[in-house]
């Protein structure tokens, strides 16, 4: 039987960069702890802010509101959480499931965003497959745009999400393999603020993902461990992260000193991609162009840009304040 | 008998011959890296020195598959 090298009870993690073993107390601290030092290592929250906890109800974004619930009232920070329902048969209500229990357990207020509901009737599946594109595209574009809009009708000061260490070094890698340096020079634990666009957080950025996973079993979160249906069974995503787990186990702390020195060095892409940010002449929304993508998508599918009315329909919801 | 290893997230099923085992020749019979799987033993997570007997539950969780 491994001991805890700290305490001496069971171990039941091995935590190889830190030359480690820890028992469940001790593995369940050092998460929290690593969690509030890169806050404070990369300035993620100031005391006062409001935090929207954008949760789907894998383990990573539970994962990640467990440990900035505890943490805000240690930082003096104010926490909502964020659920987004796709309307995806048979696994969105699971989800839904989830983040209630969680929120209740948490003690946290949550929001519900009915997708189906703001789309007239629509799912993510169905605007797909009307536009004739990936789902995970048109999936990505609502998820961003709703976040968004939730986040300003809160009035918060930042969004946090569940990514961890090896979805960045992944994102990193891929958006190198593709050469779009834009992209690359916003995967860093911050995003910059932008009028009309709440900064993004990632408190993850230096927790691996097998360390959320063996967090949420000790903590007993509710979490929902199917992937979505919709997911690719071999994605891309999935083999550089195996590819880089091996590295990973040759040599410990690879991907967490990687991803210091890109953050260290982000900065430098960003000026080689400067984009031209515009307001969308329909809703505005910060874009690329004079329409922003969820406008564009909505008009296609649905006949008309449905941005606006979205919003409004949120802050209604807010304005409710329903606890759900 | 042997050692039953049930997969997550998809619920697969593998049986080992041997009646005990360490995790570590676990992971490496099932050609995965640790850093890639965590091994539940009757529900909690486990060291790879930990050895695990067919009495016991195992659950060998792909982490990247999970949701």
């Amino acid at each position: 039987m491994a001991k805890c090298s700290l305490c001496g009870n069971e171990a039941v993690a091995t935590i190889r960069y830190a030359r480690l073993k820890l028992c469940k107390d001790h593995f369940i601290s050092f998460i929290q702890r690593k969690v509030k030092r890169t806050i404070d290592r990369y300035g993620l929250i100031e005391r006062g802010h409001r935090v929207v906890l954008a949760v789907s109800s894998g383990k990573d974004s539970v994962c990640m509101a467990d440990i900035l619930v505890k943490l805000s009232k240690e930082l003096a920070y104010e926490v909502v959480a964020i659920h987004l329902d796709l309307g995806i048969e048979g696994y969105s209500s699971k989800l839904r499931a989830a983040f209630v229990e969680l929120c209740t357990r948490l003690n946290v207020v949550g929001f519900i965003i009915d997708v189906v509901e703001l789309l007239g009737g629509m799912n993510v599946a169905d605007l797909a497959k009307k536009l004739r594109r990936p789902i995970c595209s048109v999936c990505g574009i609502v998820k961003r745009y709703l976040l968004n809009a939730v986040a300003e009708a809160l009035n918060a000061s930042s969004i946090a999400t569940g990514h961890n260490a090896d979805d960045m070094v992944c994102y990193i890698i891929k958006s190198f393999l593709n050469q779009d340096y834009a992209y690359m020079s916003k995967l860093t634990p911050k995003t910059c603020p932008v009028p009309g666009a709440v900064p993004r957080i990632r408190p993850l950025y230096e927790v691996y993902e097998r360390e959320t996973l063996i967090y949420c079993i000790l903590r007993q979160i509710p979490y929902v461990h199917t992937p979505c249906p919709y997911a690719p069974r071999r994605s891309l995503d999935v083999e550089l992260k195996r590819a880089l787990s091996l590295l990973e186990e040759h040599s410990p702390g690879l991907k967490i000193s990687f991803l210091r020195r890109f953050v260290r060095n982000a900065s430098k892409y960003k000026q080689e991609s400067a984009v031209y940010v515009q307001r969308c002449s329909y809703c505005g929304s910060i874009s690329s162009s004079s329409k922003c993508a969820f406008c564009k998508i909505t008009e296609k599918a649905l006949g008309k840009p449905m941005g606006m009315e979205v919003k409004k329909k949120i802050e209604a919801l807010i304005q409710n304040r329903d606890r759900r | 008998m042997g050692i039953r290893i049930i997969f997550l997230p998809n619920n697969e099923e593998v049986v080992l011959s041997e009646r005990c085992i360490r995790v570590r020749d676990i992971i490496r019979r099932l050609c995965l890296s640790s850093e890639e799987c965590v091994v539940i033993v009757d529900g909690v997570p486990v060291t790879e020195d930990r050895i695990v007997c067919e009495d016991q539950k195992v659950e060998v969780v792909k982490v990247f598959s999970v949701g």
